[in-house]
């Protein structure tokens, strides 16, 4: 008989305990996935904006999805509320959760005081990618940039996030750079919690 | 099926300066072509090419075919296999036995079909060993830098950056 035995049935779903699952994807295999969504979005869209549009809505649904996650399995529902710990948060447990690495650096912007940077000498995502000339400053990074702004969203920090690439002397590949500029309320709230 | 359209531009990566191409400076490796199925040239590098007597185009055909006349030819030679196939009709990339590599006094061809019929070819010097493993691992870089990328349309020209530097990088190491 099928079940008879050792497994406990659990006979509701919601009961069954949230399990830490496989720490580890293929990365041919989200290479490719990745690779098809892009393609599936070319066809879609007639300029670049709007492809990096795209991208970014995309990463942005699973930036939801990942502070869920994150908050219930490793902070313990903590809600972070401060700019730093949200930043430090992302920069350090969000990307060693998706890439398995924290990031390179976290950098406030010298211009402005509402932009912050977190760099990656090659993001994981654009591995495989080259651009083509005629694509100019399309970057497939856009879809890391919407994940940033799915997390940050959803704590109550609402920011533009952008991928940029930015050219390093004496080295081929550009290093990619997450700008985060975040909105006028935040620094305000900012302010006045000291 | 579409056999010859288009073809890759002459893409002279870094020249090797005259004079070398004798092994010592790690620039044994004279050409390279790939093609994929349907005859497409996809991508064609030279690093050291005095003498060259046909345009680009004239030049990948003439290859092509030659690899095409070849393989009929050792197929229909074999002494060990027995299904021989007919003349004339293109073999699948399974069919047949799978010749290596070609050798005169001056250069040496070695040559890997893969399973979806992507072809390579490396002219080098003639004293280079075996490069079945080096042609197996410019297949992996092809599968890598050309394959996951998004933005390169499958049959046409390869114009990824960077399976072009990373083939650089692996070819000067090339003994």
């Amino acid at each position: 008989m099928i079940g008879v035995g050792k497994i406990k049935q659990y006979s509701n779903v919601l009961e069954k305990p949230l399990s830490r699952g496989k720490q580890e994807v293929s990365l041919s295999a989200f290479a490719f996935l990745f690779s098809e969504m892009v393609q599936y979005n070319q066809t879609q869209v007639d300029n670049i904006a709007e492809l990096e549009r795209r991208l970014e809505d995309a990463g942005y649904s699973v930036g939801a999805r990942v502070l869920e996650l994150l908050c219930n399995r490793e902070k313990g529902n903590r809600r972070e509320t401060r700019l730093l710990g949200i930043l430090s948060f992302v920069h350090s447990t969000v990307w060693k959760v998706l890439f398995g690495k924290v990031a390179d650096s976290l950098e406030k912007g010298t211009e402005h005081e509402d932009e912050y940077m977190i760099s990656e000498k090659e993001l994981l995502v654009n591995r495989f990618i080259s651009i083509p000339k005629d694509m100019g400053a399309f970057n497939c990074g856009a879809f890391v940039a919407g994940i940033v702004r799915g997390v940050l969203d959803n704590s109550g920090f609402p920011a533009v996030v952008t991928a940029h690439f930015v050219p390093m002397e004496g080295q081929q590949r550009p290093r990619t750079t997450i700008l985060i500029k975040f909105a006028e309320e935040v620094l305000r709230r900012e302010a006045r919690l000291g | 099926m579409q056999f010859f359209g288009g073809s890759a531009e002459v893409n002279p990566s870094p020249l090797a300066p005259a004079g070398t191409g004798t092994g010592l400076l790690g620039n044994n490796t004279y050409m390279m072509y790939v093609f994929n199925r349907n005859g497409v040239c996809l991508l064609y590098r030279e690093w050291h090419r005095p003498l060259k007597t046909l345009d680009s185009q004239q030049d990948q055909k003439l290859m092509f075919g030659v690899l095409f006349s070849l393989k009929s030819f050792t197929t229909k030679m074999d002494p060990i296999s027995a299904e021989k196939g007919s003349l004339g009709v293109p073999l699948l990339p399974g069919q047949g036995c799978s010749f290596h590599s070609f050798r005169t006094n001056t250069y040496k061809l070695s040559f890997m079909e893969s399973p979806s019929g992507v072809k390579i070819i490396l002219v080098t010097h003639p004293k280079c060993g075996d490069l079945r493993e080096s042609l197996r691992y410019i297949y992996n870089i092809y599968v890598e830098y050309v394959m996951k990328n998004p933005l390169y349309a499958p049959g046409t020209a390869i114009k990824c950056e960077l399976f072009n530097t990373k083939l650089d990088q692996y070819i000067r190491t090339i003994v």
